[in-house]
């Protein structure tokens, strides 16, 4: 069964992916971008599966879910550490 | 504890490292705004992990009634830190654009004042030269004056074409400045007074350039710091011959080596009240006193080599007796 507040926050996190691709050429300024926007996709993702986890296999989209979440996580931790690096080579 | 649980404890604890990694390594990398969005993002993301993680290893559940807002809070937040960030991108970039456009105005009204003055002068100086010659009519007496009026188009021709070439030079240094290597002072001076003394084939012209080699940081356009010195020394000079002694020696200044170049010569001098405003660039004060391209030329050149430049007087005291151009460039 879908959840609003799922299905809410699936369609900001979209308006805010979209934003932020359609801006990709502005952004380039910030260190490791396509490293952040990844993270984001992948946070995307993790909503994605949990409102279709709402409809069909349940359990399947679940682990798919939170594996979502480790690889944004990750990424995150990952651009965490090229900010550092970039910033020192400025 | 089950696999959901697990992931979702690893999801908490690198997020968490993130976070802390931002928290406690940056530096004013972004405005305050941008700091505190990110902080948001990361902040809400790990509170949104740590409740999955309790709910979902069977821990408490007692984050489970907010998670659902504050998940919400989470897209909005990013969201928010990129529109901030392309913000303060934005006003920078603008601040920049304005910066260059007022930089091209300085230097669009510095060209036209050049254009304005200078070669209208030069223009003025022939066409009184040209007018000169018309009234000549074959009167024998005038005509002895011919080689003389024949030597002041000439001369203005010249001033016209170094004044062509200080644009050119000062435009490239402005648009893709010119390496600086070590090169032979002894061969500039050598081949620049040589130029000089053709150009002016008709003034008597005496040099002295010292014998020894030295080695300096700069590049060819040193060649332009001394034509221009040299030029200016035969211009404002009335005296026959018109004598230059170059003089170099190591100098150290503020625990850096130098190579001291003297230009003294035998001209007109320029005056105490004068001496300050000489190496004012037009683009910097264009009402003050005009002194032609050259100086100005000059100093961005060796401000460009980390170098220095000051005038004195020949003789101390009395400016009159000519002028001595004093130049440090760093020591190759």
């Amino acid at each position: 069964m879908i959840q609003e507040n799922e299905l809410i926050t699936l369609i900001l996190c979209l308006v805010a992916l979209f934003f932020a691709i359609s801006n990709y050429v502005k952004l380039k300024s910030l260190p490791g971008l396509k490293i952040f926007i990844t993270s984001f996709t992948l946070f995307t993702m993790g909503w994605f599966f949990t409102v279709i986890e709402g409809i069909i296999f349940e359990e399947v989209f679940n682990i798919i879910e939170h594996v979502c979440y480790i690889c944004s996580s990750l990424t995150m931790f990952i651009w965490a550490i090229v900010f550092f690096k970039k910033r020192g080579e400025n | 504890m089950n696999l959901i649980g697990v992931l979702d404890f690893f999801v908490f604890s690198i997020t968490l490292a993130s976070f802390s990694a931002i928290l406690i390594g940056w530096r004013n990398q972004f405005s305050i705004t941008t700091r505190l969005s990110l902080i948001a993002v990361l902040f809400i993301t790990s509170f949104y992990y740590l409740s999955n993680f309790l709910e979902w290893s069977g821990i408490s559940d007692i984050f489970v009634i907010v998670e659902d807002y504050i998940a919400i809070l989470a897209p909005l937040a990013w969201f928010f830190f990129i529109y901030t960030f392309l913000q303060k991108n934005s006003e920078k970039n603008l601040r920049e654009n304005q910066k260059n456009v007022e930089e091209a105005y300085r230097y669009t009204e510095f060209y036209k004042d050049l254009f304005t003055h200078d070669i209208r002068n030069i223009l003025q100086n022939i066409l009184l030269a040209n007018n000169y010659i018309e009234q000549f009519n074959n009167d024998q007496d005038k005509l002895e004056k011919l080689p003389e009026i024949c030597s002041l188009v000439k001369e203005q021709i010249l001033r016209g074409e170094n004044l062509i070439s200080n644009v050119t030079k000062l435009s490239e240094i402005r648009q893709s400045p010119v390496a600086i290597q070590t090169v032979d002072l002894k061969n500039i001076l050598e081949k620049t007074v040589e130029n000089i003394k053709k150009l002016y084939d008709h003034r008597n012209f005496v040099v002295q350039i010292p014998d020894k080699k030295l080695l300096v940081k700069a590049n060819d356009l040193l060649e332009n710091i001394v034509e221009n010195i040299l030029v200016n020394a035969v211009m404002h000079n009335n005296n026959e011959p018109i004598e230059v002694w170059i003089k170099a020696s190591k100098y150290k200044l503020n625990q850096t080596n130098y190579i001291k170049i003297e230009f003294i010569d035998n001209g007109i001098g320029i005056s105490d009240d004068r001496k300050k405003e000489i190496f004012i660039t037009r683009e910097e004060e264009e009402h003050k006193f005009r002194t032609g391209l050259g100086l100005s030329l000059i100093k961005k050149v060796v401000e460009y080599y980390n170098g220095k430049i000051w005038m004195e007087d020949r003789i101390k005291g009395d400016y009159s007796k000519g002028s001595n151009f004093i130049l440090l460039i760093p020591e190759g």
